[in-house]
Formats: structure tokens, C-alpha cells, sequence
């Protein structure tokens, strides 16, 4: 049986890596260092906030980075073609923060991977998942008014105690709306609007439990993680077509 | 406050806090949103932890993975050595001890793992390869399991700690300067308490 959208026709769209540990609060005192270590890893690095508990930052116009007292993660937003270099980056701010902030347990170590087909429209989007994980049809009636779309979902959940994962098919729309200041309109800015529909493949791998930084190596986690989505995406997705 | 006299309670008096992020998803972080005010909720930390074996399961062909893998085979080696040493099977031990040392080449090629690493296959390899007679030398297949053991659990500890453990191998494979030293003491010792001597 094969399924409506094959895991190929996906996009990556957005991939975090996110560590959790005890409170760290070694992040009051290190956190300008971590930044200046963190910093040159890449060729742009902002800082755009910092407050006692989270300083933030963006680096090369893809990745967003925050570290708290009790997480740090990581997310690239443009993880489009070979993963080796952004896998080695995510590793290399693991280790950065961990040795920074003195963190010797990880409590959860967590890997989400986002997968989009861009539709034109909602309504598109909500076709698209009705073929992905088919539904029932409402024909009449529900609550005294005719039901006007559906949208589809599919969840599977696993653990076994020690690795876990959610993998999950849905439809995400996402409206943007930049409105810049009087004096950038004044140079000639526009109002933007977008709006985004997606039907979206969703990936999260994660220890169910802790993990010693010393016996943590975090690219050999990132790449198996990776093996297993590429390994059997396309068979949730036929899972996800099939009609009960 | 809330108290006999006064039954208002005044909200100026509090501030908001934000949870501790518990949930059950790998967060998706947005750009622009900052969390300003903080709170930490001591968690109870569940007991047990991950330990090598998982990597293996999750990335078998990952470069730690084999080099656990190898590990593992070196450890048992080194457990039957000891146990036969035990039982003063020093032949046997000394087979077994050999039968390590084609590991032992092969857990060199990962000492690029880390550090730690590094240094103690090296160490566990140079050791071994200097030995004549295992009874020269008869803590050392149990000293050279507990760092490797070690290894197999942390492979990324802190250098300090593999350099002790390296320091202790270094004492376990020179305890004397000439081979069969052991072996004669133990003979001359054993001869001057017996009663024919006497």
C-alpha cells in the first residue's frame, strides 16, 4: 500500500537540538564567555536578548540559539542539503555550554526534526493531509452547524524507557506580519504579510532518561537519530494513509 | 496579604513567574520571544541513566559505537584473564593476555574520540606490550579492566581523571625492573617458610 506523499517530497524545514539539565546557575557569571565561544562558530552573531535567566542569539541568518538556566537548544532554520557541517555546529554548542556551565547530567537530550509540503492555500494543506491520514468525512450536521473542513492528524508515541520518540503529520499555517517603525517607513519599508500553510512532518527524538556528559558524545546521537527518520519516515507515512 | 485583619489580598506584592519548561517535546524556539522572568523548580531527576550500550543500539556505526564495541570484546578478555590468574592458571592468563593485544592495535584508531580516549588505549597498549611474563606484572589485566571499563562508560571524562587512571597503569606494568622478579621472590619466599628449610 503505498502511501499518498512519499517522505522525498518533504522539505527539512527546521531541525532543534535541545539539551536539559539542573539548574546551571553558573549561566549568571559565564554567560558573556559562552557567547564570545559560541560567537565563533559562525560568520554573523547577534545577540538579541539577555536577561538573568536566557540570553538569546542568532547567528548566520539560520540559527537560533538560547541558553537557560535549566535548557539550551539550538534550531537551524534553513537546514536544506548536507547535514554533516550543521550536525557538527549543533555538537560543538552542546559541548560549549555544557563545559561553560559546568553541566555534568544531561536530564533530557531531545532532536526534532520538521518536514514541510508548502501549499498555496489552508484548504490545500488540509486536502493534502486528508490524502496523507485519511478521516471520516462528517456528511451532516455536528453542533447544529455543517462541518466545513477537517483537519487531519496522525501521532504515534514510543518509548521504551530509555530512548523515546513523537512522530507525528499535521497541518501548520503560520501568518506573519512585519510592521516596520515610522522612520523605516519613512526610507521606504513596506508593511509584509505572509501566510504559510503546510502540511508538516514532525519528528521528535528524546532520552526518556538522564545522561552523563562524559559518556554523552552528541554528534554519534544527532547523526543515529537522522539514520532513523531517514530509515523508516516513509513507513509512517504509508502507516498514516492507511484506513482503519 | 491576606491575614485577619485585612481579607484583600494585594497582587502588587506578586510577580509572575514562568514554569520550568517539564513538557514532553523537544521545544521549537521563536524568534523574539524572551523569556524575562525565571523560576526553577528543584525536579526530581529520574533514577538510573543512560548508559554506552544505547548509542550502540541508536548509531551502531558510529565511530563510538565500534570503539565500545571493541571495548567490550577487550573487557571480556580481560575478565577471564583475571579470573585465571585467580585460580594461578598464569599460562592461560598469559594467552588470554595476548589474544588482547590485536584489540588493543584496533582501540587505537579511535583515540581521536577524545582526549581521554587517547590517552588511555595508548596506555592500555603500551602496557601490554611490554609484558614478558604475566606474572611479572599480576595486577595489571585487572587494573587495565577498571580503566577501560571506565572508558566504556565515560568515554568523555575529564582529562585529569584519565591521567590518574593512566598513572595507575603505569605502576601496574613496571612494578619491577626484571621479568620473573615475582616469581622468584614468591619461590625464595616459599622456600624459607617451609619446614625442610628450617
Amino acid at each position: 500500500l503505498a502511501a499518498a506523499f512519499s517522505f522525498s517530497s518533504f522539505r527539512r524545514n527546521q531541525v532543534i537540538f535541545e539539551l536539559r539539565f539542573p539548574a546551571a546557575y553558573l549561566l549568571w557569571d559565564q554567560s558573556g564567555r559562552l557567547s564570545s565561544d559560541i560567537g565563533r562558530l559562525f560568520k554573523v552573531f547577534r545577540n538579541t536578548a539577555a536577561s538573568p535567566g536566557q540570553v538569546t542569539f542568532v547567528a548566520d541568518d539560520r540559527y537560533l540559539l538560547d541558553v537557560m538556566l535549566e535548557r539550551a537548544s539550538i534550531t537551524d532554520h534553513k537546514p536544506q542539503g548536507k547535514l554533516e557541517s550543521m550536525f557538527e555546529t549543533l555538537a560543538i554548542f552542546a559541548k560549549l555550554v555544557s563545559s561553560h556551565l559546568q553541566v555534568d547530567t544531561f536530564t533530557r537530550a531531545g532532536m526534532r526534526h520538521l518536514y514541510t509540503l508548502d501549499c498555496k492555500s489552508a484548504e490545500e494543506a488540509r486536502a493534502k493531509a486528508q490524502l496523507a491520514a485519511p478521516n471520516v468525512l462528517p456528511k451532516k450536521h455536528l453542533f447544529g452547524l455543517p462541518p466545513e473542513s477537517v483537519s487531519p492528524t496522525y501521532k504515534i508515541e514510543a518509548s521504551d524507557g530509555e530512548l523515546a520518540y513523537t512522530a507525528q503529520l499535521y497541518v501548520r499555517e503560520q501568518k506573519m506580519d512585519f510592521a516596520p517603525p515610522p522612520d523605516a517607513t519613512a526610507l521606504g519599508m513596506e508593511t509584509i504579510q505572509k501566510e504559510v500553510f503546510q502540511l508538516v512532518l514532525d519528528f521528535d527524538f528524546f532520552t526518556k532518561k538522564p545522561v552523563a556528559r562524559e559518556s554523552f558524545d552528541p554528534m554519534a546521537w544527532l547523526t543515529g537519530w537522522h539514520k532513523a527518520i531517514n530509515k523508516d519516515a516513509d513507513e509512517f507515512l504509508e502507516l498514516a494513509g492507511r484506513r482503519v | 496579604v491576606n491575614s485577619e485583619a485585612s481579607n484583600i489580598i494585594d497582587i502588587s506584592k506578586f510577580h509572575w513567574r514562568r514554569e520550568a519548561n517539564t513538557s514532553n517535546v523537544t521545544a521549537i524556539a521563536f524568534f523574539g520571544r524572551v523569556t524575562t522572568e525565571w523560576s526553577v523548580r528543584t525536579e526530581h531527576v529520574p533514577s538510573g541513566a543512560l548508559n554506552a550500550s544505547v548509542i550502540q543500539r541508536l548509531n551502531p556505526e558510529a565511530e563510538l559505537s565500534r570503539f565500545l564495541d571493541v571495548c567490550s570484546k577487550v573487557l571480556t578478555i580481560l575478565e577471564k584473564c583475571s579470573e585465571l590468574l585467580e585460580v594461578r592458571d598464569a599460562l592461560g592468563a598469559d594467552d588470554r593476555l595476548m589474544a588482547s593485544k590485536p584489540l588493543l592495535t584496533e582501540l587505537v584508531m579511535f583515540r581521536d574520540i577524545s582526549d581521554s580516549v587517547g590517552l588511555l588505549v595508548l596506555k592500555c597498549f603500551q602496557a601490554v606490550s611490554q609484558v614478558k611474563a604475566i606474572s611479572d606484572v599480576p595486577r595489571l589485566p585487572e587494573v587495565l579492566r577498571r580503566a577501560l571499563n571506565r572508558l566504556w562508560a565515560a568515554p568523555f571524562m575529564e582529562f585529569d581523571e584519565a591521567c590518574d587512571l593512566a598513572d595507575e597503569i603505569d605502576a601496574a606494568a613496571n612494578p619491577i625492573s626484571f621479568p620473573g622478579y615475582v616469581e622468584l621472590t614468591n619461590e625464595l619466599v616459599s622456600d624459607a617458610r617451609s619446614p625442610e628449610h628450617a
